[in-house]
This record gives C-alpha cells, sequence and structure tokens, in this order.
C-alpha cells in the first residue's frame, strides 16, 4: 500500500509541490521554536539543591529621612533601640500560627544572582599545602533569634542528606559540596577556616570564618546549574539599618497552608501593622512569583512567549493548508472513493490511506528539513540556553550530561518537532476524507 | 467586469464554504500576527502624544570616558555642562533635561505623593524637567500651564489629570499643595494622563517638578556613590541627566549629534582637567527606544522583527498558494473555454487576482480586528515582546486609541494585504495557465 500511495504522491507532485513547501517551512519553524523551549524542559528537571515551594519573600524597605514616617531615634550608627525594634518585628511574624520557619537573606534562591568576593585559603588547611585564593559566590544570612535558613529552604547536609543544623554564632560559613572540595582538596572540612583578601577588621568582626557544614549544591538561578556556593552566616550587627536594604526575609509556611489566603491576610492585614525602627515590609511575593517576576524582566519569558507563539501559528497554518489540500484533492478524487467503496474497500481504510499519504507527505519535508537545520545547527549551534554566564557558572546545557550533547539533543528537539507536524498532518488530512467518505458510492459516482 | 468577477467571486464563496472558510482563516491568521508586530513597533517609535517628535528627536545619555586599561566608563552628561553646552551651541534650538535615578544600591527610589485634603497616597518617582522640556514634548494642558524659567527654583509642580484625580478627585486643582515625602510644592498646571503606554519614554511620569529639585543634582556633592564607595576620580565626570532635543530635519540630526559631541567634550575636558578620551553618544529616538547601541542601524535593529514578519507572511502564502494551485487544476476546463474564447492571459490573471482580493479582503479585515483584541487584552506584556530586558520602569500600560486606529496602521494593513494576495494568487495562476486550451479542456473530458 505504501509503494501505492508513494506512487500517487509522485504522480501528483505538481499539486503537493505547494504543501511540501509549507509543510517544510512549518518544519524548520517549529523544531526553531521548539529548540529554546527544550531549555525549559531541562532546566525543570534539574535538581534544585533547595525546596522553597512553601517560601515567602518579604522585601524590607526603610522609611527615608524625608519621609514622614521617618523615626529619626530610630538612626545612627550601633542603634540599639532600632535593633530591639527590628527583632521585635520578626517575633510578631514568627508568631503567626502558619509561619514554620524564617530567614534573613541576602539573595533568593533560584531568583538572584549572588555576590562575589575573593577568598583565600591558607595553605595551612590544604592537604596539599598550597594557599589558594580564589573568587566565591555566596548569599550572606543574618541569624535573629529562632530563625533558620537551612529549615526554610530545606537544604541537607551533603553527606548525611539531612536538613542542615544551625549553630548560633559569628562568622560562620557554609560551604557547598563542590566549592568545600575546590578550596581544601578533601572530604573533612568542618572546622577549617576561609579568610576575605580585601577584608578589613571592621568593629569586632575579624574577616576570617570557620566552615560549620557542607551542603549539597544550589541552583542558584534557575537557568544556571547547581554550583559551588557559600552561605555566611552572622548575627544581626547593630548598624543594619542601611544594610538590610540588600536583605529580604523568608518566610517558610507550613504545609497545607492555603497560601493565597496566607499571602492575603499577611498583606492586607499583618504588613501594615510591622515596623522595626525604619524598616518595614514593603512587599509579600511567593517564592514561586518571585522567579516568573525574574524570568519576566530578564526577558527569558518573551523568549518562551515567542517560541510559543511562532510554533502554534506555523501549526495552525499547516493544520488549515492540509485540511484546504486535502479537501480539494478528496473532491476531486471522490469517483475514485465512490469505485472504491463500491469495491468493498470500508470507509477505515480510504480514510487510512490519506492519512498515510499526508503523514508520508510530512515525513519527506520533515527529513528535507532536518537536513537545512543540520546546516544551520552546525553554523550557529542551538538556541543558547538562558542564563548568566561568567564567575566559573556553567549554564545548564554544559552539565545536563547527555541531553544536551548535540546528537541527543538535536534527536530529541527534532522527535518533538516531527511528532508535533505529523499529528496535525494527520488531523488535517483525516477531517475532509471522513466527511467525503460519509457519502454514498452511488452518490459519490453518479456526482461524477 | 470587475462587478463580474467579484460576482462570480461571490457565487464561489457560497458554494465552497470549506475553502472559503481555510482562505479567509489563513489570511486573517496572517495579518493578525503581522499587524501585531507593526502595532508594537508603532506604539515604540510612532508620532504618540505628547511625543509627536520622535522621528527627529536626539537623547544625550551617555559618555565613555577612556580609562587607563583601554577600555571605558560610562558616565550620563552633568546638568552644568548642559547648560554651557547650550550657550555655546549654534545647531541646538530646543533642549530639554530631565533627571535620570543612576543604578545605586539605594532604599526604594519612590517617593510618597500625597495632599492636604485627602489620605492616599502614592508611591511614585517624580519626573524632575527644566522648563525646556515643556517646549520638546507637546503636552496638552487641561489646566493651568507648564513652569517657567523663573519658576524653576520654586516648588511648582505640573501634574498629569489621573494623578489629580487619585489625589484631589478633580482636575480643577491649579493653586492646590501637593506633597512630595515632606515636600510640598504648589501645583501650576495639570496634562492629560493617559500617554504612551511604555512607562520609560522621555514623557513618562506624573508629577513633574524642576530638576533644582531633585535628589540627585548637587553639583556641590561629588558623587552620589561618594555616600557608600570611595570618592574616584571618575567623579569630575559624573552627571545624573539625559539631554533632549529636536533636530529641525531628520537630516540636520548627523550635524547636531557632531556639534554635541564636539562642545560636550571640549566642555568635560576643560572642567575635569583631564586629557582622556572623552566621546559623548548621543541616541536618536529609535535607539533608545529598541535598545540598541548608539551606531547601530535600523535594519540590523529590527532584524528580529522583521524574521517573525517573514513567517508569519510565508507561511501563509505557502499555503494560501497550495489551495489556490489546487483550485486552479479543478477550473482547468473553465480556463480552457475561456482560452477559446478569447480570453488572454492577463484577463484571466486579473480574475483570479479579483475573486481572491474579496477573500483576501475579507480576510484582512478579520485579522485587523483579530489584531486590535490582541493587542487590547494583552497590551501589558505584548509590547515589550520583543524587549530582551523589562525592568518595572518599562511595563506597558493600557492602549490609547490612537495606537490602534491611525493611518499608519490601517495602511500597513492593506499593503501587507494586497502582498499576500499577489504573492499567493499569482505563481499558481501562472502555472495553471502554461497549459494549452485543448489540454485544458480535455482535462475535463
Amino acid at each position: 500500500m505504501i509503494t501505492k500511495i508513494i506512487h500517487q504522491i509522485w504522480n501528483e507532485r505538481k499539486e503537493n509541490a505547494w504543501i511540501f513547501l509549507e509543510l517544510l517551512a512549518v518544519s524548520i519553524c517549529v523544531w526553531l521554536a521548539i529548540d529554546p523551549l527544550f531549555n525549559l524542559i531541562s532546566r525543570n528537571s534539574v535538581e534544585k539543591g533547595y525546596d522553597a515551594e512553601n517560601v515567602f519573600i518579604i522585601d524590607l524597605e526603610r522609611y527615608k529621612e524625608k519621609s514622614r514616617k521617618h523615626d529619626t531615634t530610630f538612626e545612627g550608627y550601633g542603634n540599639k533601640g532600632a535593633a530591639e525594634k527590628f527583632k521585635q518585628m520578626l517575633q510578631k511574624i514568627e508568631s503567626l500560627p502558619e509561619v514554620e520557619n524564617y530567614s534573613l537573606l541576602q539573595g533568593i534562591p533560584g531568583a538572584w544572582d549572588a555576590v562575589y568576593n575573593t577568598y583565600i585559603v591558607d595553605s595551612t588547611m590544604r592537604a596539599d599545602n598550597k594557599r589558594i585564593s580564589t573568587n566565591i559566590k555566596y548569599y550572606r544570612c543574618y541569624e535573629t533569634g529562632n530563625s533558620d535558613l537551612f529549615a526554610t529552604y530545606g537544604i541537607v547536609d551533603a553527606h548525611t542528606n539531612k536538613i542542615i543544623e544551625k549553630e548560633k554564632g559569628r562568622n560562620f560559613v557554609y560551604l557547598s559540596e563542590s566549592l568545600a572540595k575546590k578550596l581544601f582538596d578533601t572530604e573533612n572540612v568542618i572546622g577549617k577556616e576561609i579568610e576575605e583578601e580585601s577584608g578589613i577588621e571592621i568593629d569586632s568582626y575579624r574577616p576570617k570564618y570557620i566552615v560549620k557544614g557542607v551542603f549539597k549544591d544550589i541552583q542558584v538561578h534557575t537557568f544556571n546549574a547547581p554550583e559551588e556556593f557559600a552561605i555566611f552566616t552572622d548575627e544581626l550587627p547593630y548598624q543594619y539599618g542601611y544594610l538590610l536594604s540588600f536583605y529580604n526575609l523568608n518566610i517558610k509556611v507550613k504545609k497545607g497552608t492555603n497560601k493565597a489566603e496566607f499571602e492575603r491576610k499577611f498583606r492586607d492585614e499583618i504588613m501594615p501593622t510591622l515596623r522595626g525602627g525604619n524598616i518595614f515590609c514593603h512587599k509579600i511575593t511567593s517564592h514561586t512569583d518571585k522567579i516568573k517576576q525574574l524570568e519576566k524582566e530578564r526577558g527569558i519569558t518573551n523568549k518562551y512567549r515567542k517560541s510559543i507563539i511562532l510554533s502554534s501559528f506555523a501549526l495552525l497554518c499547516a493544520l488549515l493548508g492540509i485540511i484546504g489540500t486535502f479537501w480539494v484533492r478528496t473532491v476531486a478524487r471522490r469517483q475514485e472513493i465512490g469505485i472504491m467503496q463500491s469495491m468493498g474497500a470500508t470507509r477505515a481504510t480510504i480514510v487510512r490511506q490519506f492519512v498515510t499519504e499526508a503523514t508520508i507527505l510530512a515525513t519527506i519535508a520533515f527529513v528535507f528539513a532536518a537536513l537545512l537545520l543540520i546546516q544551520y545547527v552546525y553554523m550557529n549551534g542551538f538556541a543558547e540556553p538562558i542564563g548568566f554566564h561568567g564567575y566559573g557558572m556553567k549554564p545548564i546545557g554544559e552539565t545536563l550530561a547527555w541531553r544536551n550533547k548535540p546528537v541527543p539533543h538535536f534527536m530529541i528537539v527534532s522527535g518533538i518537532s516531527y511528532l508535533l507536524v505529523t499529528i496535525i498532518s494527520i488531523i488535517g488530512a483525516a477531517i475532509p476524507v471522513a466527511a467525503t467518505v460519509k457519502k454514498e458510492p452511488v452518490e459519490a459516482l453518479r456526482e461524477e | 467586469m470587475i462587478k463580474q468577477f467579484f460576482r462570480q467571486a461571490w457565487t464561489m464563496m457560497k458554494q465552497q464554504k470549506l475553502f472559503t472558510g481555510i482562505y479567509i482563516a489563513g489570511t486573517a491568521a496572517s495579518i493578525a500576527m503581522a499587524m501585531t508586530i507593526f502595532v508594537i513597533l508603532y506604539i515604540k517609535l510612532g508620532p504618540l502624544y505628547p511625543e509627536e517628535n520622535r522621528d527627529r528627536m536626539l537623547i544625550f545619555t551617555e559618555v565613555v570616558v577612556a580609562d587607563d586599561e583601554g577600555g571605558g566608563r560610562i558616565f550620563n552628561p552633568r546638568l552644568k555642562y548642559i547648560e554651557q553646552l547650550k550657550q555655546e551651541s549654534k545647531l541646538l534650538k530646543k533642549v530639554g533635561v530631565r533627571e535620570i535615578v543612576p543604578f545605586v544600591s539605594d532604599f526604594s527610589h519612590l517617593c510618597e505623593i500625597s495632599s492636604d485634603n485627602s489620605n492616599t497616597t502614592i508611591n511614585e518617582l517624580p519626573a524632575y524637567v527644566d522648563c525646556g522640556y515643556w517646549q520638546l514634548f507637546n503636552f496638552r494642558f487641561v489646566q493651568g500651564r507648564p513652569f517657567t524659567k523663573e519658576e524653576e527654583h520654586s516648588p511648582v509642580a505640573v501634574i498629569t489629570a489621573s494623578l489629580a484625580e487619585k489625589l484631589f478627585a478633580t482636575t480643577d486643582v491649579v493653586g492646590q499643595r501637593i506633597y512630595i515625602d515632606t515636600d510640598y510644592y504648589s501645583i501650576v498646571g495639570v496634562v492629560e494622563g493617559q500617554r504612551t503606554c511604555l512607562t520609560n519614554t522621555p514623557s513618562a511620569g506624573n508629577i513633574f517638578v524642576s530638576i533644582h529639585h531633585a535628589r540627585y543634582y548637587d553639583e556641590e556633592r561629588k558623587s552620589f556613590y561618594g555616600d557608600v564607595n570611595e570618592i574616584n576620580e571618575y567623579n569630575a565626570f559624573n552627571g545624573y541627566t539625559y539631554m533632549y532635543t529636536i533636530a529641525e530635519t531628520a537630516k540636520q540630526s548627523d550635524s547636531i549629534k557632531k556639534e554635541i559631541a564636539e562642545i560636550y567634550s571640549r566642555i568635560l575636558q576643560q572642567n575635569a582637567t583631564t586629557n582622556k578620551k572623552i566621546e559623548p553618544r548621543i541616541y536618536e529616538y529609535w535607539q533608545t527606544a529598541m535598545d540598541v547601541r548608539h551606531d547601530s542601524n535600523f535594519f540590523t535593529a529590527i532584524l528580529e522583527y522583521l524574521y517573525l514578519l517573514l513567517a508569519f507572511l510565508l507561511i501563509p502564502a505557502l499555503n494560501l498558494c497550495g489551495l489556490i494551485s489546487t483550485r486552479m487544476s479543478s477550473r482547468l476546463a473553465e480556463v480552457g473555454v475561456r482560452k477559446a474564447y478569447g480570453a488572454t492571459n492577463r484577463q484571466i490573471i486579473t480574475q483570479v487576482l479579483y475573486e481572491n482580493m474579496l477573500f483576501t479582503a475579507i480576510g484582512a479585515f478579520v485579522g485587523l480586528v483579530l489584531t486590535y483584541i490582541i493587542v487590547y487584552k494583552n497590551c501589558d506584556w505584548i509590547v515589550t515582546l520583543f524587549d530582551g530586558k523589562i525592568s518595572n520602569d518599562t511595563i506597558a500600560q493600557g492602549v490609547t486609541f490612537e495606537m490602534l486606529f491611525n493611518p499608519t496602521v490601517i495602511a500597513s494593513v492593506l499593503l501587507l494585504a494586497l502582498l499576500l494576495n499577489i504573492a499567493s494568487a499569482l505563481v499558481p495562476t501562472l502555472l495553471a495557465l502554461k497549459r494549452d486550451i485543448i489540454q485544458s479542456l480535455y482535462h475535463r473530458r
């Protein structure tokens, strides 16, 4: 049957040329649109190293000197009254029945590029006795009262796989698995020290940090692979007023809490009553929304929107084109259909014949498209994995093992695109043919 | 004759509903998508209230000062030097200055805007402008007037009608007081509110006060960065303003750019007593709107739009070609008969084109309506669809009547429809006409 259909396609090559060209163009467009979308699928399958499902981010703001609400008694270096007020505000939040944990963090895992600085590891700390100086990407976290970053974000110990237990104190650092290995060249790193290269001694702070734990690498930005990372923890300093502009309050709500209702309640009822000195809660956003917002700002959402619009449009056109072509074709071949039906062919047989014809057409078009696309990929590469490059960070594309090697990547994207184009072609061919074969064979033959 | 063609097309339309439906749907989809791109471009670049001179507007935003490592550091122009530039320049006629907020790790840039007689507080960034600003943009004043040169040091403000409605519940507010944080200003004018859709255009803002009240305008202050970071030698170059000007003709732009660059570099070198190479960058309006470099050309900037436009037109055109081609082969007999009675190829092509014109026209109309629905319903994101980065400052607001219903947009639809019609009907018809009469008639046997 297939040979017969191929002959049929060849005999009607002039009529088929247009739909073939259209399928070719559609295949290329769909492939080019699916390629960046593939990055999205890849990204979602990455293990993040944290769990932010129930986390809300609260932006902290400060009443400026010019604000009508500004209170001068809470200003000035080392203002203990202000620190006390701020702690009281945190306690109020902590006592909310929905709140499980909270932390004060400079950065939002997955949504915010962290801070960098150069740190030194002394030769005595390393197995190979080499002094190293390297750039470290980190978040800084202030622990106050019962706040607990690791519990809030479910960050687990690299060895025991249990949530890291925080230790209270100053100048502690927690390292990610790969960073610990890089810095100390050994597995056993607890208690070792790293030093800030440009550190100046301020107040009573010594810019030396003791390693207190090792966690699994975390995904700092949704479009980068989990990476080398550090978290510095410290007690809330007194001159926090200015510093807090860089910090967010991260709240984890208990499982089963109605998140939308909590967000509404916090925004409308609780937030207006909260004030810690000149610091106030400006906005509450769920972690998920924060990520969405960031992707929108970075133009990532736009990229996906464009891909989806282009592929949907191309597929819609292909559907219309196939329906139109096959409709005219079935009308023209009504006599043939009539004869086939009177010779005993079932409706299903006839529909199958036309559908196979469409599938073969789509397949041939896709093969040609794939050949062109191989050239394109060879010249321009795949769609760029979006993310922040630099400082030794690896975009997801480079780390996701087999999926992003050129051949599997091409095959997966092509497979998805081929499937879409073929499905559309089958639907497009089946609709008009099914409508035509409903007629009685006698009627079809008489019309001719 | 034409009437007859249309009548025939109309009859055919009624007979072959599926064919017509697919043809119109294909055309409408194509026109809708292509027109959406046009409308986005029009909103970004077209002459919209109050920026009706966008085609001739030049924006001086950056000064690159060469550093010792062979690179360059970017600064913004400084108000004091712009004043000097204005005096020395021969070509600059209308000049307006607006403060920009540099990227600083400060707390919120937003101010609390409030009034005496309401508890409402609006958090917004005021626009700090000079009196020349009002000559550059064609603001329509609902009440009052812009502030003058003499008033630049007085606490006066111009606000938009929408802000007036929010704070005072009326637009009749000239003479009333408005607060920016704890400072009060008396309102001298109220301008029409809804404007350019995007919130990062030069005319954006809801409350305008003199640049002399701006937070960053402080000649004595070394630099804002001086508060947090060390003061460095580059502070001599720093400023916090954008300068806008309008060339009299589009051609004059280049000489104005050259003049600004020459004079400003000289002024800066003198004031900062430096021999460093200084390169002032003056952008044309479209360059800032498309967020491209000051030396990029228009074609490269809209390449992405063109690729999409091509896809939106090419795929449906192939689609229509296929449809018409298949139909032409079933109408070969008709063509044969017409040819036998002496019709020329030209007449037959004209007939097919007119027939399709009717379908295309209907498709174009449906497509245009779809475009309006798409843009109107999704204006909060669709206008910035092609932007690589969207900050809070660029978030799009509602579209206005003039953005959608204007001669440029309508003319583009007509042109696109005509293009689509000719492209899709001409080739298949020519191919069908290649056969001779006997063959065409034989086909019917």
